[in-house]
């Protein structure tokens, strides 16, 4: 359904954004022109999505996600390599993003269900289910700067979500409008999620990749590193964040006994998981997540309450923000 | 950690059909000019004739300042009026279309960044509403002064000809203003002098006469001034439509929009690096 095969792909460089003429000329008359330099964003990335698979992209900030999302989109061409993708694409793009605030609300669902990819028939006869949906049957006739910014995303969600797409691409977290919305766009979330569309999810947070998918695809620097079961690689994912974070040679292990030495938080009961044949913690600190062998604690002879133990890694959801846990 | 490899059954193109492709297109450049028209004129049925009043506005200023001492070149000072109408009409069309398809691609980043548009749409459309404008606003009152100078409805529909030119010239520059726009942002400043230039060249206020020879064999390059002569020539000469200046007009523009299609062309592959 869809695939990509040995996709790499060149971008000029953030620092090339501003260009202008003057300057350009400028620079050419004084021999200190130089070609714009680029960046390998992606580098071989292969894998392929069958149809109803509901698969995570997860990395840190600048891997690369993003983009391969728009590489699957059609928005950006690889400057090598394939990608093939069957069946329609229904983007759940930042909701608004393309209304016309001085054009009416009818107006709009036509507009943007064109943009989306739908032909003008279909977008003028969607028009009372999504006034439907989103409630704003009452608003028909207003220019759209005259609503409420929650009205406009639920119009932009109802738009987006109306015909079931064969692939669905998830770049943020939903949560707009009121509870009642909440409610029903959750529950037409699930139905996409449910129903044999393909969904691509993209984020930075491993437990949002473990609730909702199966697979996930861990991306470094443009590079997968990891594809298979979402719950192994969204560890894999913490573990080598946690590494990163202590950086100059020093272990996640090692930053972590020091951590629970000094530490004065709360300690919760759990009893670990298994990775890689070993047994492994997971705290959080704030947003941060860190990674530690328990054996490690013992063999560096770092003295941590007797009565711990750790719970496991994937239920760290209720976590109040700030708060140490083990 | 092993990858899915799971082969579909049949992985077709991306692509879609060259029928479907062309429907989506026409889909999205109506839609886009249908927003702006809509946006500009929105509860003023008259608004779309609103555009007449800059060429009118601007012929009236011309007339009284030029109009007595060059009534003569002209025959009449009516003739001064029409002559003068004319070609601002056009050249309003050209230049206003083109400005506004100027920043059209890149205006439009956040769009082009999340959906897979083509993003010729929008300067394209920003010509449609411009040519639906001038075909309801200033193309009626140029075939109706056609057909009362020439007594021959076939100067009305010649008029076609030179429209079609104009449109296409513009879409020519459109196409290569607004590509070149995503690379040099300071670009506007430079085009309103291209645009005054092309303005100044093409003798609309003046007559073609008062230009020395040495500098006129020159302005005769300028495919503007080639097209407004050949709406000149049907509405106002009151002879039959000159095949010669019809031809030479469309030739112009159709080479114009074919530098244009390609400046946009090559330039295409960069754009979404920078908007």
């Amino acid at each position: 359904m869809i695939s990509l095969e040995h996709v790499d792909l060149w971008r000029r460089t953030q620092e090339e954004y501003s260009y202008d003429l003057k300057r350009t000329i400028f620079a050419v008359a004084e021999r200190r022109y130089r070609p714009p330099t680029k960046r390998h964003v992606l580098r071989d990335v292969t894998f392929e999505v069958d149809r109803g698979e509901k698969v995570g992209i997860i990395g840190p900030n600048g891997s690369g996600k993003s983009t391969t999302l728009k590489v699957i989109a059609g928005i950006l061409k690889p400057t090598s390599g394939t990608v093939r993708v069957q069946g329609e694409i229904a983007p759940l793009i930042e909701l608004g993003a393309g209304f016309d605030p001085d054009l009416s609300v009818v107006e709009n669902i036509a507009y943007y269900g064109v943009m989306l990819g739908r032909s003008r028939a279909e977008a003028k006869a969607s028009v009372d289910g999504i006034l439907d949906f989103s409630g704003l049957f009452d608003h028909a006739n207003e220019p759209l700067k005259a609503l409420s910014s929650g009205m406009i995303a639920r119009l932009g969600f109802a738009i987006a979500t109306d015909k079931r797409p064969d692939i669905l691409i998830l770049d943020e977290v939903l949560s707009v409008g009121d509870e009642s919305f909440r409610q029903r766009s959750a529950d037409r979330l699930r139905r996409l999620l449910d129903e044999r569309s393909t969904v691509i999810v993209v984020s930075h947070d491993s437990h949002f990749i473990r609730a909702m998918t199966e697979r996930a695809i861990l991306l470094e620097e443009g590079t997968v590193v990891a594809d298979g079961p979402s719950y192994q690689v969204s560890t894999l994912y913490e573990s080598r964040i946690a590494g990163k974070v202590t950086g100059e040679g020093r272990t996640a292990a090692h930053l972590t006994a020091e951590m629970i030495a000094t530490m004065e938080g709360r300690v919760f009961r759990g009893n670990g998981t298994t990775f890689n044949e070993q047994k492994i913690f997971i705290i959080r600190s704030g947003r941060k997540h860190w990674i530690a062998d328990g054996g490690y604690l013992g063999r560096n002879g770092i003295d941590y309450p007797q009565d711990v133990t750790f719970i496991e890694g994937g239920i760290l959801e209720d976590v109040p923000e700030g708060e140490m846990l083990l | 950690m092993g990858s899915t490899v799971a082969v579909p059954e049949s992985a077709p193109h991306i692509e879609m059909k060259a029928a479907n492709r062309w429907m989506r297109y026409r889909d999205l450049v109506v839609i886009n000019a249908f927003r702006s028209l809509k946006v500009r004129y929105r509860g003023s049925i008259l608004g779309i004739y609103w555009s007449l009043s800059n060429p009118l506005l601007m012929t009236l200023v011309y007339t009284a300042i030029f109009g007595s001492a060059f009534s003569t070149y002209y025959g009449s000072i009516l003739n001064y009026v029409l002559a003068c109408f004319a070609g601002l009409a056009f050249l309003n069309f050209f230049s206003g279309s083109t400005s506004m398809a100027l920043p059209s691609i890149a205006g439009n980043g956040g769009l082009l960044n999340k959906l897979a548009l083509p993003p010729s749409i929008f300067p394209v459309s920003t010509i449609a509403a411009a040519t639906f404008q001038l075909f309801v606003g200033v193309f009626p009152l140029l075939a109706i002064m056609a057909i009362v100078t020439s007594h021959d409805p076939l100067n009305a529909v010649a008029l076609l000809v030179p429209t079609l030119a104009i449109v296409l010239f513009a879409l020519g520059f459109a196409l290569a203003v607004s590509a070149l726009y995503v690379y040099f942002r300071d670009l506007s400043y430079l085009y309103e002098l291209i645009v005054f230039v092309l303005w100044i060249t093409s003798p609309i206020f003046y007559p073609a006469a008062l230009v020395p020879a040495g500098v006129r064999q020159y302005l005769a390059y300028n495919p503007l001034a080639a097209i407004i002569e050949c709406v000149r020539q049907i509405v106002l000469s009151g002879m039959r439509p000159s095949f010669h200046l019809m031809g030479v007009a469309l030739l112009a523009a159709s080479i114009v929009l074919a530098i244009g299609a390609s400046i946009y062309a090559s330039l295409r592959k960069g754009f979404m690096d920078l908007i």
